[in-house]
């Protein structure tokens, strides 16, 4: 099913769910969108969803014991579904002063760490953001890593998806790519794409679990408390492991 | 002989050693980054050297290690972040990512990593705003103690903590350092000297008001000030020009537009320093080290005829002020003075006066002087002599309890680095956010005084002692701080009258202070019971009963302002 047809089905889906969860007891809603490798839309109905930020909700729900479902929307209607469908909630989004009221936030669900990276032959020098002065970055559309560099400035070339955006790299049509480690590693692994190295981390996010004001308070602090056991259980370490490939150190190392 | 002069002995005894200092290609020595960077500096060029080398042999255990520290978006941590972290790798071989985000982002990632128990970050510059919570919590290392013990063989000879003129700010009620200072600035009253000069505008504003136009003392006057300018002149030089500038926009620096000193300046607190004595700059009381309610039922302040004068003087200057300015922030708000169209604003961070002093600008003139200056911050109608004049914020190196010890060891070493004197005069002319009396002494800071408008004088005076950061007595600023830009944003938008949304504010902060008593393992609040509101009004001290709020406006010359600084 190409990428049109999962958005329809997703959206079937979440008006058949909403129809039948006024009927239900609680119910969360949770919405996604296709984001390798954090979230995977199924290919096809009945399959199950993939991804780290999918893994770490099903360890959520499953050690608090709330009910839920994965629906899979695009990014901009999983916002507004959340902010004014009751019993829904988005992953993950990143906390701005703009969006802080309008939703209820559990988290951190996602803690990743965005880098420079380069073609290996350049032996371009980056050791801090002042160094990317004049030069072409790209970045995938809605990043946090085009953002950031965005709002600092910068002058990014998007692309809609980070493969097109390595793609233009390695094409030399651009100098630089950013992109948080995790999705980058993937895409170099999967490809084989020894040329090119991460050159500099220069932000960190945290993404969070955003849900509908109407969430019971009660819900709420049950959601943080049980996050907070898997973080200091280590389960969460354990999640992020199969997705680090090579990258042994997930946030801070040597 | 001097514990300094022995530190510096044995520094300069390490000098030698530099000759055999590897250099890798687009690496400089510690000589190349003095003459090229670190110039100018209160310490000779030998003294500079010794210092590095210092550092050098203090990281050789940590070569190859790479370090995650963050601080907010101010021009002195672009400057650490771009420069001072290039320098302190290429002399110790440790590496930096050292972030830069918006406070509010800073903030909730410092509470992630010691509520979860991850590390995220070996270091956060962090508001020393926190002092409070990290003292109750002892979540993150005091440096007293770590400096003692196992930060000791790490700690830099000549740090020179003495010459830190904001080192109480992250001093804790047990007397020990959690929080050392890397950055400071004020916020204080920012004005258009040349329009305030010129005889045709004083001469107006006389006629209308009465007494002369210069530098408010009172709110009074800078209402009338404000109204002078934003519709009687309306217009100078073919512009549209305002007589005031704020903003306003429902977001978290909007609470710091209020916690940062707002109410005090108003009056609300009690006199003595640094915040208030019982009653602090956020309406809470203490007994002791104890906080013991914020309501006035409980015998704080936030819900006090003080506090709800306050806001509404901040809601109603709205009108006075550009079109926009209610939907800006912070950091937005912060530059708009530099377009030549404001003539004063109450509530201006210095932090901003390297953009105001660019030249080229409209507010410099062609000589690179300013066209504006800054002064103290009229006071409100319930303020009186002893009380804090006014916010100052003092971003401090803050080492989380949770990372591994030689991380921590590491950290403080670039932590020193870029606080210590071989660094930090150059870096208080880029950010002009200065932390130590050496560079605020020092005959460049003198040179320069002429174009930084006032700052100089001001952090010379002892008035730099009066504007203060939020103090001990707020037991979880995490918590707490919130609560200021959810609730005052409803009066600010109208949804609710003032009263009603300070009442709400001052039962909430209560509920506050007792969810805080979890977290804190020293001076948790205890809750005093709730009695007759009349009871605390009548008394002396805050909280202050409803007084006269329009009393006549003062105002005074400039050279008569700034000398209230040492008075």
């Amino acid at each position: 099913m190409g990428p049109i047809g999962k958005a329809w089905w997703s959206i079937s889906l979440l008006l058949v769910s909403a129809l039948l969860s006024a009927e239900e007891g609680v119910r969360l809603r949770i919405l996604a969108h296709d984001e390798p490798p954090f979230m995977v839309a199924p290919e096809s109905p009945g399959q199950p969803p993939e991804g780290l930020a999918i893994d770490v909700a099903r360890a959520l729900f499953s050690e608090v014991e709330i009910d839920h479902e994965f629906v899979f929307v695009p990014p901009k209607r999983a916002f507004s579904f959340a902010a004014t469908q009751p019993g829904a909630c988005v992953i993950a989004l990143e906390r701005s002063q703009e969006r802080e009221a309008r939703l209820t936030w559990i988290g951190p669900f996602l803690i990743t760490r965005h880098a420079i990276y380069r073609l290996r032959q350049t032996d371009r020098q980056i050791r801090s953001l002042d160094d990317l002065k004049g030069l072409h970055i790209g970045a995938a559309l809605g990043s946090a890593a085009a953002e950031y560099l965005e709002v600092m400035g910068f002058e990014v070339d998007l692309a809609p998806r980070n493969d097109l955006v390595l793609k233009k790299l390695q094409l030399g049509r651009n100098a630089l790519w950013a992109s948080d480690t995790l999705a980058a590693s993937l895409l170099i692994r999967e490809q084989g794409l020894s040329e090119v190295v991460q050159e500099k981390v220069f932000l960190t996010t945290l993404r969070e679990m955003a849900c509908h004001k109407s969430l019971p308070a009660e819900t709420a602090r049950q959601l943080a408390d049980g996050l907070r056991t898997l973080y200091q259980r280590g389960d969460i370490h354990k999640i992020y492991k199969p997705y680090l490939g090579q990258q042994g150190n997930w946030l801070i190392g040597r | 002989m001097t514990s300094e002069l022995r530190g510096w002995l044995s520094l300069l005894g390490l000098c030698s050693a530099l000759v055999f200092f590897p250099v890798r290609a687009a690496v400089l020595t510690p000589e190349q980054w003095v003459d090229q960077e670190l110039t100018p500096s209160t310490l000779s060029r030998a003294q500079q050297l010794a210092e590095l080398e210092w550092f050098r042999q203090a990281a050789r255990p940590f070569q190859g290690m790479t370090l995650y520290v963050i601080s907010e978006r101010i021009d002195t941590h672009w400057y650490e972040a771009n420069v001072l972290a290039k320098a302190f790798e290429d002399i110790t071989g440790i590496r930096v990512v050292h972030e830069i985000t918006g406070e509010d982002d800073l903030l909730r990632k410092l509470v992630t990593q010691l509520d979860i128990g991850q590390v995220i970050y070996d270091a956060y510059i962090n508001d020393s705003d926190l002092i409070g919570t990290h003292y109750r919590k002892q979540s993150v290392l005091s440096l007293s103690r770590f400096m003692a013990s196992d930060g000791a063989a790490f700690t830099l000879p000549t740090l020179k903590l003495d010459d830190f003129i904001g080192l109480s700010f992250g001093t804790g009620p047990d007397a020990e350092l959690y929080q050392l200072p890397d950055q400071q600035f004020a916020n204080l009253y920012w004005y258009r000297h040349d329009w305030f000069q010129r005889p045709d505008l004083r001469q107006r504003f006389r006629e209308l008001y009465g007494y002369e136009l210069g530098v408010p003392a009172n709110w009074s006057a800078y209402e009338d000030i404000a109204e002078f300018f934003s519709e009687k002149v309306r217009e100078l030089d073919g512009k549209r020009v305002y007589g005031h500038m704020d903003y306003g926009r429902t977001d978290p620096s909007l609470g710091w537009r209020i916690s940062d000193s707002w109410l005090s300046m108003a009056g609300m607190g009690d006199k003595g320093l640094p915040n208030g004595i019982p009653v602090d700059d956020w309406g809470i009381r203490v007994d002791g080290c104890r906080p013991v309610g914020a309501s006035v039922a409980r015998g704080g302040a936030v819900d006090s005829p003080a506090s709800i004068y306050a806001i509404r003087k901040f809601r109603d200057w709205f009108r006075y002020a550009p079109p926009d300015a209610k939907s800006l922030n912070f950091t937005e708000a912060g530059k708009r003075v530099t377009e030549g169209q404001i003539a004063q604003q109450i509530f201006w961070y210095t932090a901003f006066v390297a953009q105001a002093s660019q030249p080229g600008s409209p507010v410099v003139n062609p000589d690179g002087t300013p066209k504006w200056r800054i002064a103290p911050s009229p006071v409100g109608a319930y303020w009186e002599k002893g009380m804090k004049s006014g916010y100052q914020d003092a971003g401090s190196w803050t080492l989380p309890a949770n990372v591994p010890l030689e991380r921590q060891q590491a950290a403080w070493l670039y932590a020193q680095f870029t606080v210590s004197r071989t660094v930090s005069l150059k870096k208080t002319l880029v950010g002009l956010t200065p932390i130590r009396r050496s560079d605020i002494e020092s005959p460049i800071m003198s040179e320069q005084a002429a174009k930084l408008g006032g700052l100089v004088e001001f952090y010379r005076s002892k008035a730099r002692n009066y504007w203060t950061p939020t103090g001990t007595n707020v037991p979880d600023y995490p918590l707490m701080s919130p609560l200021w830009w959810k609730m005052v944003s409803r009066a600010i938008e109208g949804q609710e009258p003032v009263r009603t949304v300070m009442r709400q504010l001052a039962q909430a902060m209560d509920e506050a202070l007792a969810d805080s008593r979890s977290g804190s393992r020293q001076c948790g609040a205890e809750l005093n019971p709730v009695t007759d509101e009349q009871i605390w009004l009548q008394r002396d001290g805050s909280p202050k009963a409803k007084r006269d709020e329009n009393p006549p406006g003062i105002t005074r010359s400039y050279e008569e302002a700034i000398r209230a600084w040492d008075r």
